[in-house]
């Protein structure tokens, strides 16, 4: 029998950590882009 | 009398250079064709006139935003 | 005389085997004459040919030389994670670290995997099968076969094969479905050429990247790390021999053990069943989704942004790389000559693979 509960649940799973972790990957490149030119500002 | 800049989309390597200086040409005319990814692509005359100026040459490596043709 | 003629495999042969090896002759054809692939389908035709030789124990556990190059190259999960250090160190992610924004369209492109999932469980394979037919849809070879080892072994010659065969015919799937989602103006947007990406952004990326992903979805962390470690190599500058490597002789050393080992795990009584019509059948669905997804997320993308996007980088969130993003810049180019969109779908390329990889993770970490 399937398992149609545990389908469900990778299914979210999945889709939100696909979202999640790419869109939590472009935040985290904005900022070090940001940190990255404001120590680059500093040095100068 | 208006000049216009054809600038390299990406970098890549020119791998043929279709026109010569004085030629005239019309848009969307191929003037070169760059190779990048192991794609090769045309780029094409932005708008009709003469080739002023060349300023790749067959085999060259070129970069992005480079000026590769000059049209007038 | 007849005993003497029983230790020959020829008394043995079925007709199983001679299908079997009718497959491998005709990838290793495709691979010559339609260079599908030439580097994964020689090896795996080969594989195909010399496993359906009766007698000849290359399978056999303990004692096979390809059992062997199997159990210790995918069972024991070492060839999928050095092939993604060679393609950590052959990939540029400048284009997607210019438009961050992109990497949402290789998150969208991961939607077809669901869809085969779904398909796969409603055609009546175990949520494990099932598991391995979607991230087909990733359209990533390794990631593939690595998802397959785990949670499916015995479905491995099929979705490898089906996952290797639909990349190649990328060209050919994604078309009609971009031309049918997209309307003439769409295709002609014109996108600004990206900006530069510094030395040191390229180099931070990596080490950013791992961190993230590997915190969300630790069971990702195999192929991702590697991936990374590779691009450290490459974009640091400092250790030219070791992406050198990376990138060409140790890829090229496994990507011969992969081939063969997967071509080994297809013997006649493996593979010739209706469940592999059903792979491959599912396969294609994925891929369609996955393009599907991916332009519809660009044309809603589009609905919020003044900086518009045009919707035929999306399917390039499909992450055989380079493939798909050349199909993004041969529809663009087709529509306007002036439109370059091939490094633009770059960034939805790249951000592809690190999709499947997630999604791959998560597959694992719960089905597993």
């Amino acid at each position: 029998m399937i398992d149609w509960g545990l389908a469900v649940k990778i299914c979210f799973f999945g889709l939100s950590a696909v979202f999640g972790s790419l869109a939590l990957l472009i935040g985290a490149i904005y900022a070090f882009e940001k940190i990255l030119k404001i120590l680059e500002k500093r040095l100068n | 009398m208006k000049v216009s800049e054809v600038t390299a989309p990406m970098a890549g390597k020119i791998i043929d250079v279709k026109v010569e200086v004085g030629d005239t040409v019309s848009e969307d005319d191929e003037l070169l064709i760059l190779e990048a990814m192991k794609m090769e692509m045309p780029i094409v005359a932005p708008t009709s006139g003469k080739v002023k100026e060349i300023r790749c040459g067959k085999g060259d490596s070129v970069g992005a935003d480079d000026v590769l043709v000059v049209i007038e | 005389m007849l005993d003497m003629a029983l230790t020959t495999g020829v008394m043995h042969v079925t007709v199983g085997n001679v299908a079997m090896w009718l497959i491998g002759l005709f990838f290793i054809y495709l691979a010559i004459r339609k260079n599908y692939e030439p580097l994964l389908l020689i090896p795996i035709g080969f594989g195909i040919l010399i496993v359906n030789l009766p007698l000849t124990f290359l399978m056999e556990q303990g004692r096979g030389l390809l059992w062997r190059f199997y159990h210790y190259g995918l069972e024991w999960e070492i060839i999928p994670p050095l092939i993604f250090l060679g393609l950590g160190a052959m990939t540029d992610f400048g284009p997607m670290i210019a438009n961050p924004k992109t990497l949402i369209l290789g998150a969208g492109a991961q939607f077809g995997v669901y869809v085969a999932f779904f398909g796969a469980l409603i055609l009546g394979f175990n949520v494990r099968e099932a598991c391995s037919i979607g991230i087909i849809g990733g359209a990533d070879g390794p990631t593939t076969i690595y998802t397959t080892v785990r949670l499916s072994p015995h479905l491995l010659g099929a979705t490898a094969i089906a996952a290797y065969s639909y990349m190649s015919l990328v060209p050919i799937i994604q078309p009609p479905i971009m031309r049918f989602l997209t309307t003439e103006k769409e295709r002609k947007i014109v996108m600004k050429q990206l900006r530069p990406v510094s030395k040191r952004e390229k180099i931070l990326f990596p080490l950013v990247t791992v961190m993230v992903i590997c915190l969300i979805v630790p069971a990702s962390a195999p192929l991702m790390a590697m991936f990374m470690l590779g691009n450290l190599f490459k974009e640091c500058g400092g250790v030219r021999r070791l992406s050198d490597a990376a990138a060409n002789e140790l890829m090229n050393i496994v990507t011969i053990l992969l081939g063969i080992s997967v071509g080994a795990t297809m013997s006649a009584e493996h593979f010739l069943k209706l469940q592999v019509i059903c792979v491959f059948v599912m396969g294609i669905v994925a891929f369609a989704f996955s393009t599907a997804a991916g332009i519809l997320l660009a044309k809603f993308m589009n609905l919020f942004s003044t900086e518009k996007i045009n919707p035929l980088i999306g399917s390039a969130g499909v992450s055989a790389v380079p493939m798909a993003a050349r199909v993004s810049q041969a529809m663009g180019s087709e529509a306007d000559p002036k439109n370059f969109l091939l490094m633009h779908a770059m960034g939805p390329n790249v951000a592809g693979v690190i999709g499947t990889v997630v999604a791959a993770g998560v597959f694992i970490a719960l089905a597993g």
